[in-house]
């Protein structure tokens, strides 16, 4: 009986260190891309607030890049509305991963900007070329723009302050049939629905 | 207000003008049987010609039957023999003997069906005539009885097919929801709007469809009954749902939406107005379609790294992997009788349809473009449509499902998409 007992604490306590092991490997992996990054919330390990440089992990022979909160300024053009400079991140076909680095400044910068400005909020719109099945296309979409904001999160933005959609293949930024028509319309677009200002 | 009316009038001519489907048949069945269809006597109100030529129409569309002239062949000859042998002079093989009459009160169509060959009456049936808006559809019902006699297969020409137009006016783009018969006719365009629509779907009944619509700024499902133009938002709430997919019942819609970034599978009970989590893995899941059973769901998802279809049990265990060829499987529909699927499928030379045997797990192209995509079985299962691209321009494409007979469906002025097949 009481060895049960025992066996279901150290069961449960297996779990509780298997969940803190993966949050904790997460804020490592995060505290390990940010080694200029000084303030850290000690209360909620997910939530990092820094006012700091956020620098991007450096792959190997690469220089680290720097997102400065200083480097964070709101543009305004007709087409685009108001941006943080580049608004758009690209994907590879059939993929939602962000990998290239200035695709995670993009991101970053974003972050920092609505952690400094609390009544900001954004939409992630999500799009996808125009092959193949178009509700596959939409989830398509749905899960580059759900990739974005799931970083936006890590970065501890507020759940609050980002919304998802998607247009699958509808609204197409190039309308032509060649590879690199495809590459501009696979592409997740970051767009302020309040700029907090 | 007379002006206005005449404005209205001029509206809806046009309107009706602009949502003419024209069909073009490509290829037809080797061998097509040849058929005389002899139809004699008017009424008031109804035409034998416009019998004639719906039938005439339906059966040879069907890419079963070849038309031979009927104005030049005589049908009232008594003596039998001279009369089948003049028939067979003419190289038929089926010749149907019509005429519409009155008799005191209603009028009716009469009608035998040849076999020229054999040199017998193969069936006889009396229609009663009610309203002229019927005309089509008893037309639709005599071909039904001459195909399913002859060939063996249950004729779909009185089943009608959605989908979703596309047209632009003055820079912005109008979606519409069209229901239209088979054979282009009736086509109406049953909800506008200036945002996106897609994915219809028809219930199990065919009296409502589900689709999906961004007049929210976010997709969401909703119902519209045909009878009554009333639309409902299946589901509450601000979050984004798409794919919606009939229990054979009606009683569940399986739908996609998106638990912490992942797109997942759910079905909603319309009854009890709850739903439930089919589906739990990292990634895309979703363009749910249920097997004939309503116990199992096919879907696609890109767990393996790219979509492919799956199939997995409403109430428990793992999904199987259906699809192992190719690069790129999704948008699946099961024919009824459950042996076989339609999908998109890329093998390295663009989107096409494909079958796929789920017998022998074997899978067969079927269509030839780069763009096609929304396939749908014929209730009938013998009949494929799907949205193809034609000179840029969205076209539907009707195909047997061993692809010999192709038939073009296009919308003037408008680009045509996601066609679905009623039940």
């Amino acid at each position: 009986m009481f060895e049960n007992l025992f066996g279901l604490i150290k069961f449960n306590m297996e779990i509780i260190v298997k969940k803190d092991f993966l949050r904790y490997f997460a804020l490592l992996l995060i505290t390990i891309s940010l080694p200029a990054c000084n303030v850290l919330n000690q209360k909620d390990p997910d939530v990092i607030v820094t006012t700091e440089p956020m620098l991007t992990k450096s792959e190997e022979g690469e220089v680290d890049t720097v997102v400065s909160a200083d480097s964070i300024n709101l543009d305004y053009n007709e087409e685009k509305g108001y941006t943080l400079g580049n608004n758009i991140i690209y994907f590879d076909y059939d993929k939602y991963s962000v990998e290239k680095n200035e695709d995670k400044d993009i991101i970053k910068k974003y972050s920092i900007y609505l952690k400094n400005n609390e009544t900001a909020s954004i939409r992630i719109e999500g799009h996808a070329d125009e092959r193949g099945s178009r509700a596959y296309n939409l989830a398509l979409g749905e899960k580059r723009a759900e990739t974005i904001k799931e970083l936006m999160l890590i970065n501890g933005v507020s759940i609050d302050s980002v919304e998802v959609v998607s247009y699958g293949e509808e609204n197409l930024a190039s309308s032509g049939t060649t590879e690199e028509s495809h590459s501009l319309n696979r592409r997740v677009e970051i767009v302020f629905s309040n700029t907090g200002n | 207000m007379r002006k206005v009316l005449l404005f209205l009038f001029l509206i809806s001519f046009i309107s009706s003008a602009h949502s003419e489907l024209k069909i073009k048949i490509q290829k037809a069945e080797i061998g097509a049987l040849p058929i005389i269809i002899s139809i004699k006597g008017d009424s008031e109100i109804f035409s034998s010609k416009n019998f004639s030529s719906i039938i005439e129409n339906d059966l040879y569309g069907s890419g079963y039957f070849n038309i031979l002239d009927s104005s030049k062949i005589k049908t009232s000859i008594k003596n039998t023999n001279t009369q089948y042998a003049l028939w067979t002079l003419a190289g038929a093989n089926f010749l149907l003997k019509a005429s519409i009459f009155k008799d005191e009160e209603y009028e009716f169509i009469k009608f035998n069906l040849h076999d020229v060959i054999k040199k017998n009456i193969m069936f006889s049936y009396k229609i009663r005539l009610s309203k002229k808006s019927s005309e089509r559809k008893v037309a639709h019902t005599i071909s039904n009885l001459i195909f399913e006699e002859i060939t063996g297969i249950k004729g779909v020409f009185d089943t009608k097919i959605a989908y979703i137009s596309t047209e632009n006016k003055e820079n912005r783009k109008i979606y519409k929801l069209h229901v239209a018969d088979i054979d282009g006719f009736n086509s109406v365009a049953i909800y506008k709007s200036s945002k996106q629509l897609m994915s219809p779907t028809w219930s199990p009944k065919n009296d409502k469809i589900a689709y999906v619509s961004f007049e929210n700024n976010r997709p969401e499902i909703f119902i519209q009954t045909l009878a009554t133009g009333e639309r409902k938002k299946l589901l509450e709430g601000n979050n984004s749902n798409s794919a919606p997919a009939w229990s054979p019942d009606g009683k569940f819609i399986a739908y996609t939406s998106s638990v912490k970034g992942n797109l997942e599978i759910f079905i909603y009970s319309i009854l009890e107005q709850k739903e439930k989590r089919i589906t739990n893995s990292i990634g895309i899941d979703t363009e749910a379609e249920w097997h004939p059973s309503g116990k199992k769901i096919f879907f696609t998802s890109d767990r393996s790294g790219k979509p492919h279809i799956y199939l997995k049990s409403i109430r428990s265990g793992k999904a199987k992997r259906l699809t192992f060829t190719g690069s790129y499987n999704a948008d699946t529909n099961v024919s009824s009788d459950g042996k076989y699927l339609s999908l998109v499928h890329n093998g390295g030379n663009g989107h096409k349809i494909a079958i796929y045997s789920l017998e022998d797990n074997f899978l067969k192209i079927i269509s030839s473009g780069r763009l096609d995509e929304a396939p749908s079985f014929a209730p009938n299962n013998k009949m494929i449509l799907f949205a193809s691209q034609k000179f840029n321009k969205g076209i539907l494409v009707a195909t047997s499902n061993d692809g010999r007979i192709r038939k073009e469906i296009e919308l003037s002025g408008e680009d045509v998409r996601e066609p679905i097949w009623s039940h």
